[in-house]
């Protein structure tokens, strides 16, 4: 017998092979949504969306006062405030003061803004985000991320 | 772009739907009584998969016929890339479980699992003193399935070793080392330093007490070599103690240095199998 050796092809049953085509691809499909799943993050060790940022008086008038850890502006006029996102609206870039008179401006791409943050010229296609303002129980200014407030909307004391 | 001219859009399209309407498929659909309804009636798949097969893509990919004799079957293990990790032909004794007890496959296997969940690790691990432990902490109660697949890597690791040991104890007991098979014996050794450091370098990435003092222990004995032992031991280390140096050293031993080259041996391992050959099985 000279073919003894050599192996023939097996028969492989039709319930065989659909079992193994559900196998794999039953598999892959776990794994892959598993691996998504393992790698979308369920905590954030950021920063807090809601923060103290300093005693009212302790602002100078007229002024925005910027706050790099949260990469905001505080806008102080007499006893009124506001708290204004640093963030340009074009493509997120971090807005300066302008060197002359009220106002920002982004060094990235030149949008211009008015100092209650609305957009007045270059890409920017919205006014800056003005975040809302409350006092804490010892007198402290809190700016609370999560909640936003109209254009020009100031916090009197 | 000099070479766009107004014309060009209109030869681009004409040729399209030129191709388009070349198709079994389009044909199909524009037959008697046609439309898109066409499309949920029989044979349109069957149209489609056809010029799917007939196309320059699909074409590049399967340059030849399904092999369907045992000769054309053999020629495809020898000529194509894909395939050759396939002998030409096997006896039917080496075929059987007993021969091998697959665990050469085994130990390959359990490194493709390593290697894909200590991928999908690495997106939590940062590798820094005050960092390490709170990531793997994390990974245990924290991060969805994080628990399955570090102790997914944990556990293929401790089989590793052990398949790996079981596998040499396999070639050894069946002489499989001996001629013509010394260098693939020797490749096997380097194999089983490799799979032993990748443990030893892993072990100290939880960064606790059990991987702290297990790592002191481990370089101290490296310092017991004569003459360059001391000299050894602080350049593992990166330092007099293992500290952050250390730990930076050993992670990036762990993905990468060490798995590269294991790897590469690998590949040529399993090449000097197929190289070597199967015995006759007389």
């Amino acid at each position: 017998m000279p073919d003894s050796n050599v192996v023939a092809e097996e028969k492989q049953s039709r319930r065989f092979f659909f079992a193994g085509v559900f196998t794999f691809f039953t598999s892959f499909v776990l794994i892959l949504f598993g691996a998504i799943r393992f790698i979308v993050p369920n905590v954030q060790y950021g920063k807090a969306e809601r923060f103290k940022v300093g005693m009212p008086q302790d602002f100078p008038d007229k002024q925005a006062t910027y706050m790099s850890d949260h990469q905001i502006y505080i806008v102080r006029d007499g006893d009124t405030f506001m708290a204004m996102s640093a963030i340009c609206t074009h493509l997120g870039c971090a807005v300066r003061p302008n060197n002359d008179g009220p106002g920002f401006f982004c060094p990235c791409h030149g949008s211009h803004f008015a100092a209650n943050g609305k957009n007045v010229s270059g890409p920017a296609p919205k006014p800056l985000t003005a975040y809302e303002v409350s006092l804490g129980h010892l007198g402290e200014l809190i700016v609370d991320k999560r909640t936003t407030v109209k254009l020009g909307e100031k916090f009197h004391i | 772009m000099s070479d766009i001219t107004p014309g060009t859009d209109r030869r681009v399209w004409s040729r399209l739907s030129a191709a388009i309407r070349g198709t079994k498929a389009y044909q199909h659909c524009a037959g008697e009584g046609g439309g898109v309804k066409q499309v949920f009636t029989g044979g349109f798949v069957r149209a489609l998969m056809g010029d799917i097969a007939r196309s320059g893509p699909w074409r590049s990919v399967f340059t030849r016929p399904f092999p369907q004799t045992p000769k054309e079957q053999s020629e495809i293990a020898i000529t194509s890339f894909w395939m050759h990790i396939h002998p030409a032909s096997i006896t039917r004794k080496n075929l059987k479980f007993s021969t091998s007890y697959g665990l050469g496959g085994l130990s390959a296997g359990l490194f493709m699992m390593l290697v894909g969940t200590g991928v999908l690790l690495m997106f939590y691990y940062v590798p820094a003193t005050d960092h390490a432990y709170n990531n793997m902490v994390d990974l245990q109660h924290v991060v969805s399935l994080g628990k399955l697949l570090r102790n997914m890597h944990r556990w293929s690791a401790n089989l590793m070793v052990v398949v790996v040991c079981l596998h040499m104890i396999r070639v050894f007991l069946q002489k499989a080392y001996q001629k013509p098979r010394q260098l693939n014996w020797v490749v096997g050794v380097i194999l089983l330093v490799f799979t032993m450091m990748l443990s030893f370098t892993g072990y100290l990435l939880p960064w606790d007490q059990l991987s702290l003092w297990a790592i002191t222990v481990g370089t101290n004995m490296a310092g017991a070599i004569p003459l360059v032992g001391e000299k050894f031991r602080f350049l593992l280390l990166g330092g007099p103690t293992v500290d952050q140096a250390t730990l930076i050293r050993f992670y990036v031993l762990h993905i990468v240095v060490l798995p590269l080259f294991m790897f590469l041996f690998m590949v040529y391992h399993f090449w000097r199998v197929r190289k070597d050959g199967f015995s006759g099985g007389k």
